[in-house]
């Protein structure tokens, strides 16, 4: 079944069909199209039909056109103007300060978004009107409102007076107000704080409310229709003027007129994508900037890969055998290739994976172990190479065909779904009858020691429980393999420590093969039955924890085991000289060497013990803990050491910081300098 | 009310003071004025006024199709917020930026066009009228410019959420064997779920106050297709203002409680997410 054939590869587990992405896509397009594009070209079609000449005429030609413009460039700015120092003023008293009735006062800035235009025009009617509550004493002092400027001023006001305010509290609120506390503790005024600190933070925001907010009142209809009195050549905006033209038939003025306003609409829309793209541009700028290595080392959701989906190979519920197969491969990845544009996360790994295995792949960030755990689970596809179960071709099986359980760093549990359903996902999906998955689950609880927890939503639960139930959800369907994404990195030092134990002991009781991706190496050498020490891709050595930690293959290894001292030398007459002391090393005459020594490694004396003894002044002492913990400094070769003693040494010998002392290495691992790197 | 506000930043008193005293001024005062003048009819004036059967029939209209457009603008809205976070193609990045245009078209443009379009002779018109699709002058002409007018507010309520789903967690529902509908109907819908219900609501509180565009494309036939609004202005056209405020009164308290409804969406979805 082994086709070599990389383009056939399973879908990535968010990927739609093809089919599904193509009419979807049809779809959105055609709404967008009828409902949008098609109307807008429409508007320059019909004021354009009978040439620009006509057209040019229609909107410069009638006076009245012509004052509607000049009243509309009169009325919005007056409007946005107040808005603006309004929205200013709440943005600030409602993002900086609490106090009683903040809560109904941003929610009554909502509140023209939810009134009928036409209300908000009878209301200021029903105030300023001649038969209005003030009509009697503004007409006493010669004050007209309603059917005159101030009137439509008012009512484009009321209906775009959100808008500043809406943009500017929650992104005020984002930016938190550490600066301007920071500001005033410099001793800045008010004034001083809001035009150096605040503004310069918001302006965008301002402008893009503006914008809104402009658009909004340019293009008002309903409030304005109903103060206005559509008196021709003076209360009468742009839009009115539409609707009059309209009524009188004389479409070419209208859709001339109309024309000018989707152009400002167009505008616009143009200022604020601009805007837009750029904030966007910022935040991920931001973002990239704070990402984590890990997430780093993933490809990032915005370079999906469409692929073309397979047939499975074999029905996904086929229930396993539970027989103890020792001798069989669990898992094989053979050759194994994967590729992120230029960069190689994995360079041909190999790995077998025996039947019932506990494997942990440990590496620095970056090394490709992530990666390599989610191609085992087909989250991920290799460039090339194969990857078996149990002998069986699997590659090109889709993750939900492969029957894996997958745990994730950050748990993804179902947040909307409880406990129980979370865990009864995969059986639910199967087709499962109730009653199998009432006892599954139950089962499964109680192996993670949280029965009688399964209603609880899984945000009620603590990261050690929601942990748990993420391993017992992957169990459920009894998969093949179970496979952990860091499983313990986000949770505290303690909950670490019990969770790797019972790790451990679950698998002694289950038995299913199982792989997990760690950077931690006590993890990896107290829960794992092997070790994988990865590095840029590739495998830098297999083998039981004790092996590894005792022989090290390389000096990468050495060094990522951590905690060593290093001396650089050269092979000299079969031995490794390195500076004042030298031990036995077959090597190349002359070739460069690195020599690492653990600190329980190094012994210190007072006093010289022949060649192999290094002068050295003690740094710091650090008495706490299971040994006696000395920081160096050898003057012969200008890096500090670290050594460990027990504490019975250390009493005898009664070293003091400043003291001058002997080192001897008891035991050094030489490795030939790599000048590859 | 200083207490509460142990704060050392300046301009608590003048900010709050001016922004209470403009909200005051331009909203609250003239909002209860509009209560108290429909006070003003006695209890059966005030009931014929607000329940009369052309009245009932408007209301009847005007929920109706703001309803019926809100629900198509909530399943168009998905598909095209979808498309767009999830998939590429050409000239993406100018749909996404067409999508705001309703918010930014005055809506008298927006019923000028539309009554353009679906009369027998327009673009549209031409090839729908013959299929029995009548889109001007009638109750679906209503539907469809409200559906233009609320298209927006869905797709930008739920296109962030999409945009914030955890990979994982579709990964993690592939992993436990769930197909891509599975996936989409179990895990992901019900993510999206408070998010297209606020795109629902504002597109409904939008479409039961819409005026502008409606008028032109409507044909305001009474018992046929004439809106609650329309009623409000043809009663101040008459000069029967206390039947204008009762009936502005009844929209009112439905966009307050709508204004209810979304913030308390908005505070569910928050605790929600």
């Amino acid at each position: 079944m082994a086709e070599s054939a990389p383009a056939a590869a399973a879908p990535r587990a968010q990927d739609d069909p093809a089919l599904v992405r193509w009419s979807l896509t049809a779809l959105a397009l055609a709404v967008m199209a009828v409902l949008v594009v098609v109307p807008v070209v429409n508007v320059f079609y019909e004021a354009l039909s009978n040439g620009p000449r006509a057209y040019w005429e229609a909107i410069t030609g009638d006076e009245d056109t012509r004052s509607a413009i000049l009243l509309t460039l009169k009325v919005a700015p007056a409007a946005v103007l107040a808005n603006l120092i309004f929205g200013l003023a709440a943005a600030w008293a409602i993002a900086r300060f609490r106090f009683p009735g903040r809560t109904l006062m941003t929610a009554m800035i909502d509140l023209p978004f939810a009134v009928s235009p036409v209300v908000a025009g009878l209301i200021l009617v029903l105030i300023f009107g001649r038969h209005g509550y003030l009509g009697a004493w503004l007409q006493e002092h010669g004050i007209q409102i309603i059917f005159n400027t101030p009137g439509l001023i008012l009512a484009t006001a009321f209906v775009t007076f959100p808008f500043v305010a809406r943009e500017l509290i929650p992104l005020m609120e984002a930016i938190g107000s550490e600066e301007e506390v920071a500001a005033v503790s410099l001793g800045a005024r008010a004034w001083t704080l809001f035009r150096r600190i605040t503004l310069p933070n918001v302006k965008w925001g301002i402008l893009y409310g503006l914008i809104l907010c402009n658009a909004r009142a340019m293009g008002e209809f309903g409030a304005v229709y109903v103060v206005s009195g559509h008196i021709a050549g003076q209360t009468d905006t742009m839009s009115l003027r539409v609707e009059k033209l309209f009524q009188e038939y004389d479409l070419p003025g209208s859709f001339a007129l109309a024309s000018l306003l989707c152009f400002l609409a167009l505008v616009t829309l143009a200022i604020k994508t601009t805007l837009e793209w750029q904030t966007r541009t910022e935040i991920e700028s931001r973002k990239r900037e704070n990402a984590s290595d890990a997430a780093a080392a993933r490809p990032s959701s915005a370079t999906r890969l469409h692929l073309v989906r397979p047939k499975p190979a074999r029905p996904a519920d086929t229930p396993v055998p539970a027989e103890e197969e020792k001798a069989r491969v669990g898992i094989s990845i053979r050759n194994v290739t994967k590729r992120f544009g230029s960069f190689v996360a994995l360079d041909g790994i190999d790995l077998e994976v025996p039947e019932g295995g506990l494997l942990a792949l440990l590496g620095p960030s970056g090394s490709g172990k992530t990666t390599l755990l989610r191609i085992i689970a087909g989250l991920e596809q290799p460039d090339d190479g194969a990857i078996l179960y149990r002998e069986e071709d699997a590659t090109y099986r889709s993750a939900r065909d492969r029957n894996v359980g997958f745990v994730f760093q950050h748990y993804a549990l179902f947040r909307h779904m409880s406990v129980f359903e979370n865990v009864a996902f995969g059986l639910r999906v199967r087709k499962w009858p109730e009653d199998r998955i009432r006892a599954r689950v139950d089962e499964l609880l109680r192996l993670i020691q949280l029965e009688g927890l399964g209603k609880q939503a899984p945000a009620q639960l603590s990261g050690g429980q929601r942990q748990r139930v993420a391993l017992a959800r992957a169990l459920a369907a009894q998969p093949k393999v179970l496979l952990l994404d860091e499983p313990f990195g986000a949770l505290d030092a303690k909950v670490r420590q019990e969770l790797r134990q019972w790790l451990r002991k679950l698998h002694d009781e289950i038995h299913v093969t199982s792989v997990f991706v760690t950077h931690d190496q006590e993890e990896a050498f107290e829960v794992a039955d092997q070790v994988v020490v990865m590095n840029r891709g590739r495998i830098e050595q297999v083998g039981a924890p004790q092996d590894v930690f005792e022989h090290p293959a390389n000096d990468f290894v050495m060094d990522f085991l951590g905690n060593v001292n290093v001396f650089h030398g050269r092979v000299e007459g079969g031995r490794a000289v390195l500076g004042t002391f030298a031990v036995e090393h077959d090597g190349t005459e002359g070739q460069a060497v690195k020599a690492y020594v653990r600190p329980h490694e190094l012994d210190v004396d007072r006093i010289p013990r022949g060649t192999s003894s290094l002068k050295a002044e003690i740094l710091r002492i650090n008495p706490v803990g299971s040994a006696v913990k000395i920081e160096l400094l050898a003057p012969d070769f200008g890096v500090p050491l670290n050594l460990e003693v027990s504490h019975e040494r250390h009493a005898k010998l009664r070293l003091q910081p400043g003291d001058t002392v002997f080192v001897f290495p008891r035991r050094v691992r030489v490795f030939a300098q790599d000048y590859q790197i | 009310m200083v207490d509460a506000n142990r704060n050392v930043l300046p301009g608590f008193g003048l900010s709050l003071g001016y922004s209470v005293l403009y909200m005051s001024l331009l909203v609250v005062i003239p909002v209860t004025a509009c209560f108290a003048r429909a006070s003003s009819l006695g209890f059966g004036e005030f009931a014929a006024a607000v329940w009369n059967p052309r009245v009932r029939a408007a209301y009847a209209l005007t929920i109706g199709a703001s309803l019926a457009a809100s629900l198509l603008a909530v399943l168009f809205g998905l598909v095209v917020a979808w498309v767009l976070v999830r998939y590429q193609f050409p000239l993406k990045r100018w749909v996404d930026a067409l999508v705001d245009l309703p918010f930014a078209l005055p809506t008298a443009v927006a019923g000028l066009v539309y009554s353009s379009l679906y009369v027998p002779t327009g673009w549209l018109g031409r090839y729908l009228t013959p299929l029995g699709f009548q889109g001007a002058y009638s109750r679906t002409a209503i539907v469809l410019v409200l559906l233009f007018i609320g298209l927006p507010f869905v797709v930008r309520t739920v296109q962030p959420i999409i945009e914030g789903l955890e990979a994982e967690l579709e990964e993690a529902a592939a992993c436990l064997g769930a197909n891509r509908l599975q996936t989409f109907r179990r895990v992901i819908l019900p993510a999206l779920y408070p998010a297209l219900v606020t795109g629902f609501a504002l597109a409904f509180a939008r479409g039961l106050g819409e005026y502008g565009s409606v008028v032109f494309v409507s044909g305001n036939l009474p018992f046929k297709t004439e809106i609650a609004p329309v009623l409000i202005v043809a009663a101040l056209e008459e000069f029967h203002y206390s039947e204008a405020a009762a009936i502005a009164v009844v929209l009112l308290v439905l966009s307050l409680s709508m204004l209810v409804v979304i913030n308390l969406l908005e505070r569910w979805s928050k605790a929600y997410g």
